[in-house]
């Protein structure tokens, strides 16, 4: 009974061996393309990359990398649209402005910092262009805002009393502005995706 | 304890992440496509060799520089560790590209896809290309009334030739009928019936979106019709899923009443109405108003009015819904162009000058033309016709006098000097030297200068190049006056481009027809330089097979430097097609012809077809064999069978023929035929006479057996109604006892057939010559084979088969002349009229042909234009009928309806 215990012990472990050996050996994707949008190439390094931007511009919440890769074909689809649209310049002196704002650059290359500073100053820079300067905000719009938005929100955080509208016109306002934004532009961006050449690779 | 520690250790790799392969030297790179290597492409400045360290960026760079080669679709990099560091992979993945596209159910729409939107042959695959053809085709068939239709695709990627067929699976669901038609607006001028009528989309017809824009059409015509333009009718569609039904809300709101009138002059309402566009448009604006003041000015110019003065005036009554345009006009007086004399001209023949000018002189149903600003114009047209001939210092001017409304014109011309071309250079050119480029241009050094030329020369030179495998050449000559003396030089400015050859030619989407076919119908080939001339020419003769319902020959969107390849796509035709149709001839009287073929059989382009002709006097049965690649040869050939019983004046017969034929194709307008065939004919009831006396010794069933050739020259623009050109056909064929036939003679007959624009209509003119001869012991050619002659294609003056012996002759000349014109100003589109003359006669033998034997008729016709050729009723007149032997004399005049020219 022990040798035949002993027997299949080393049996195991010489099993076990050739498979760590083996798993050792095998080749291990270390980049890859993940996305081509308008013939433009994304990788797995270019998420990868983004994601650290991401974070040492302390943008939102940890996502995952399909949620970043859409981003990026997002980011591609505006810089293609740019590039058709005259008089988008971003100052280098700006760029440099932003940079010094980063506390920690987590280890990224400072190249690669700018160039995710200029991508999205440039793509601020178009949507004021396209749709910022024709929206207007109306009476009511702010008066729903501050009611239903932000009394709430100053309530739940405790706010007493809560700051009566004309005190924070301008917030309310430019809050409202920001919201219409992002719809004009989530829609704009739907249909150039339509009209895109996109493809994925699982 | 040792192994658990390794075992620890050996785990290791496995929680590491990539990055433990950065910052390790590369020991080997290699590109893999799937289980096989693919040699590393000389990409200038690879961004990662061997001894590299690895960084994320040069990988990155690396799998860049693969991707812009244009050759792979996907590239993932993997790593596996090495003694001497990581070895590298690129594992790639090649691009496909589309080639063959599919609907199924193919029977769902009327027309192939490719007919609806642009399918992309030859592009890369990818999925997103798909989705968007999937989006298109339901959309597609959405308005095709599928309302409720799914299409998922089924792609095919074929791995040696790296195509991709995709099917598209369509589940169309039921068509959606019409539901509710409702009609709003428009009332007050038509009754709901009419409108309902006009729009002609019932409730519970199935829903076809050509269909609505046609009642959107009519309906809005409706109202233009009757005068209200600027009428808009626009319709709302509602569709019910749960009754697959669409609601329509047709809403019509209709324009102004718009009153059109002429004053001064009449002009009738319906030619007013061809002359004022805003009833075509359905639309007034100040710009068609004007329009149409123009138009009834050349009306009058043509009329002979020739100093005409029109004025136009919109007046607009808002509150009335109507506008009024009146036209009032002076005509003045009016005139006759007498004469157009033009002096000084001598490189230009008058009736080149006068062939592109407005001004005529007055003619059959025409005053002529005139006008001051045509003079103008016409002054101008031809300075620059001296100008494009290379002319220097032209002057033309024009002026015309008048006397008791006649007008004459006079055209004087100073020619000037003729250009010469003082030297021609070439810049920019390496592939090919300047010899080279002299060689056979239309352009000469110390050659006459004409813009014309130059082009032509520039023409040429893009040729050559193409020749060479340089597609994207330009050439952009320049013309300058030399540093010394007269003349122009001209410098042909060369932008070479890149040199391609044809790599691989690729075929798609025959499913019955051989690849062979197409390779032979096309005349490209691998490896040698890529010509889009070729190409085109290679798209053209394969439509020309007739196996094709579409050609596409495209380059395969590669990236790859120096090379095209080629895809050849095809969407075939139906094989089996039936045609049938209707006639009708004086003698024969109505006909009919059924005839069902069977194309491309085995995908060999072979067919069979049979074909059924009856009428009362003559019922035939064919059936004919094409072999288009006789023994190999490039010849067409045919075996026919056909089995005829015919009643003609002079006899019966009853015919079973059995013939072979060689088409030999010497250019697109030539053709040379040799013909051997084999024939019982059962001669019946042959007269002599009116009175239908018969010949007994011609009755019987006789064989013939022959053989022959025919040389065919087809050089007319139009074969149904012809303008300009010529048809000439030579026949000469023998029957022989060597052929086992029952009787020896040789059969020689020419027709020749000319035509040329003469003023408004064309002139036609053709001779028929034609000589029987019998030998070895034949006394006579069986009367099936004589020649016969009147009718409405040869002697007008006579009945069928009326002119010459009453059995037939062995010799025919036959001459006609005709000239045809047409009838514009008639209310009618389409109608014209012929005078005719026509001579000859049928003689016994060839010894018998002599110019007193001629008969001569005289006569004149109306023609009918119909897309299958002119209804024709022409009316002959015999000019000297001769005493008939029973006493009577030939009839006088005969008449004659029937389709189709005389000859």
């Amino acid at each position: 009974m022990s040798d035949l215990c002993t027997g299949l012990k080393l049996r195991a472990h010489r099993f076990l061996w050739i498979f760590l050996v083996a798993s050792a050996l095998h080749a291990e994707v270390i980049d890859r393309i993940l996305a081509v949008v308008q013939n433009r190439i994304i990788t797995l390094s270019d998420v990868r990359q983004e994601r650290s931007i991401q974070l040492a511009l302390a943008e939102t919440a940890t996502k995952d990398d399909a949620a970043i890769l859409e981003e990026l074909i997002d980011i591609y689809l505006i810089e293609a649209q740019i590039a058709q649209f005259p008089g988008i310049e971003v100052d280098e002196a700006d760029v440099e402005a932003e940079l010094n704002k980063i506390p920690d650059r987590k280890g990224i290359a400072v190249n690669d910092l700018r160039q995710g500073i200029r991508r999205r100053l440039e793509a601020s820079r178009y949507f004021d262009l396209r749709f910022r300067q024709f929206i207007n905000t109306s009476e009511v719009e702010i008066q729903k805002y501050y009611d239903e938005v932000f009394a709430p929100e100053a309530r739940r955080r405790g706010l007493d009393p809560i700051p009566p509208l004309q005190d924070v016109a301008r917030l309310a306002t430019n809050n409202v502005v920001e919201e219409k934004l992002a719809h004009e532009i989530e829609i704009w961006l739907a249909t150039v995706r339509q009209g895109s050449d996109i493809e994925t690779f699982d | 304890m040792v192994v658990r520690g390794l075992i620890i250790a050996l785990l290791l790799p496995l929680f590491a992440e990539a990055q433990q392969y950065y910052g390790t030297r590369v020991a080997g790179l290699a590109v893999s496509e799937g289980s096989s290597e693919v040699p590393l492409q000389p990409i200038q400045s690879f961004p990662l060799k061997v001894g590299d360290i690895i960084t994320s960026p040069n990988v990155r760079a690396a799998i860049q520089a693969l991707y812009d080669t244009g050759l792979f679709s996907f590239i993932e990099v993997d790593a596996t560790p090495d003694d001497s560091g990581t070895r590298i992979t690129f594992r790639v993945r090649r691009h496909y590209f589309f080639s063959t596209f599919r609907l199924r159910p193919a029977t769902l729409l009327e027309r192939s896809i490719s007919t609806y939107f642009r399918l992309p042959v030859g592009e890369k695959f990818s999925n997103a290309t798909v989705d968007r053809l999937v989006q298109d085709t339901v959309e597609l068939l959405q308005s095709e009334g599928y309302f409720g239709a799914k299409v998922s695709p089924e792609s095919e990627f074929d791995d040696r030739t790296r195509l991709v067929r995709v099917t598209l699976n369509a589940e169309p669901g039921p068509r959606a009928r019409i539901g509710a038609v409702r009609i709003l607006g428009g009332e007050q001028t038509f009754s709901r019936e009419e409108l309902l009528d006009a729009f002609d989309v019932d409730t519970g017809s199935v829903f076809v979106a050509t269909g609505l824009e046609q009642g959107i059409a009519d309906l809005r015509a409706k109202f233009t019709d009757l005068g209200f333009l600027n009428t808009r009718v626009e319709v709302q569609r509602n569709y019910d899923s749960s009754a697959n039904a669409i609601d329509l809300n047709v809403s019509v709101e209709p324009g102004p009443f718009t009153l059109v009138e002429a004053r001064g002059y009449d002009i009738s309402t319906d030619r007013l109405r061809e002359l004022v566009p805003t009833f075509e448009e359905g639309t007034v604006d100040p710009d068609l108003v004007e329009e149409g003041r123009v138009e009834i000015d050349r009306f009058l110019q043509r009329e002979g009015y020739f100093e005409a003065a029109v004025r136009s005036e919109l007046i607009e009554a808002p509150f009335d819904n109507a506008t009024q345009i009146i036209y009032s006009i002076e005509p003045g007086e009016q005139h006759r162009i007498e004469t157009v004399r033009i002096d000084g001209n001598t490189f230009f023949s008058e009736n080149e000058l006068t062939s592109r000018m407005q001004i005529r002189p007055a003619a059959f149903l025409s005053h002529g033309g005139f006008g001051t600003d045509l003079l103008d114009q016409d002054v101008r047209a031809i300075q620059i016709m001296y100008r494009n001939a290379g002319f220097e210092g032209t002057e033309v001017s024009g002026r015309f006098s008048e006397e008791e409304h006649v007008i004459n014109v006079v055209i004087e011309i100073d020619e000037g000097e003729q250009r010469l071309v003082s030297s021609i250079t070439f810049l920019g050119n390496t592939v090919l030297t300047d010899a080279d480029l002299r060689e056979n241009l239309p352009l000469k050094e110390g050659g006459l200068f004409t813009p014309l030329v130059v082009e032509e020369t520039r023409n040429v030179l893009t040729g050559y190049y193409y020749s060479k495998g340089h597609p994207d050449v330009r050439i952009e000559p320049a013309v300058e006056p030399p540093e010394t003396g007269p003349g122009v030089r001209v410098t042909f400015r060369i932008t070479e481009g890149n040199h391609y050859q044809i790599g691989t030619i690729l075929v798609s989407g025959n499913e019955v027809t051989q690849d062979k076919i197409i390779f032979r119908h096309s005349p490209i080939y691998p490896n040698t330089p890529y010509n889009p001339e070729d190409v085109l020419d290679a798209q053209q003769r394969l439509y020309a097979t007739g196996l094709f319902a579409r050609v596409d020959v495209v380059t395969l969107d590669e990236n790859l430097p120096g090379v095209r390849n080629l895809l050849i796509q095809v969407e075939e035709s139906r094989r089996i097609l039936v045609t049938y149709g209707f006639g009708f001839q004086e003698y024969e009287g109505a006909r009919g012809t059924i005839e069902v073929s069977y194309n491309n059989l085995w995908g060999l382009d072979r067919s069979i077809s049979l074909r059924l002709r009856g009428s009362r006097r003559e019922q035939r049965f064919q059936a004919t064999y094409r072999e288009p690649q006789l023994f190999n040869w490039n010849l067409d050939g045919f075996a026919s069978l056909f089995i005829e019983r015919t009643k003609r004046r002079s006899f019966d017969a009853n015919r079973f023929d059995f013939s072979i034929q060689a088409l030999k194709r010497l250019s697109p307008q030539q053709n040379l035929l040799f013909t051997t065939s084999y024939q019982t004919v059962n001669l019946r009831d042959v007269r002599d006479n009116r009175q239908a006396i018969k010949i007994p010794e011609e009755n019987g069933v006789i064989q013939i057996a022959r053989i022959g050739g025919s040389l065919i020259r087809d050089r007319r623009d139009d074969p149904i109604n012809p303008s300009t050109g010529s048809f000439n056909t030579t026949t000469f064929q023998v029957a022989t006892k060597a052929l086992a036939s029952e009787v020896n003679f040789t059969s020689l007959f020419n027709q020749s057939t000319f035509y040329t624009p003469a003023g408004i209509g064309v002139v036609a003119a053709s001779l028929r010559l034609g000589w029987n001869r019998t030998f070895g012991g034949t006394e006579r050619v069986p009367i099936s084979e004589r020649y016969f002659a009147g009718g409405s294609t040869t002697l007008r003056g006579f009945d069928l088969d009326e002119a010459g012996p009453q059995t037939g002759g062995n010799a025919i000349v036959i001459g006609n002349a005709e000239y045809r014109i047409p009838l514009t100003k008639l209310p009618i589109q389409g109608i014209g009229a012929a005078a005719f003359y026509d001579t000859g006669n049928v003689f016994n033998k060839i010894s018998d042909v002599r110019l007193t034997g001629f008969t001569h008729t005289t006569g004149f016709g109306l023609r009918y234009q119909t897309p299958l050729g002119p209804i024709r009723i022409d009316f002959g007149i015999n000019l000297n009928p001769q005493p008939l032997p029973n006493g009577m004399r030939e009839e006088r005049t005969q008449v004659f309806f029937t389709l189709g020219h005389a000859f």
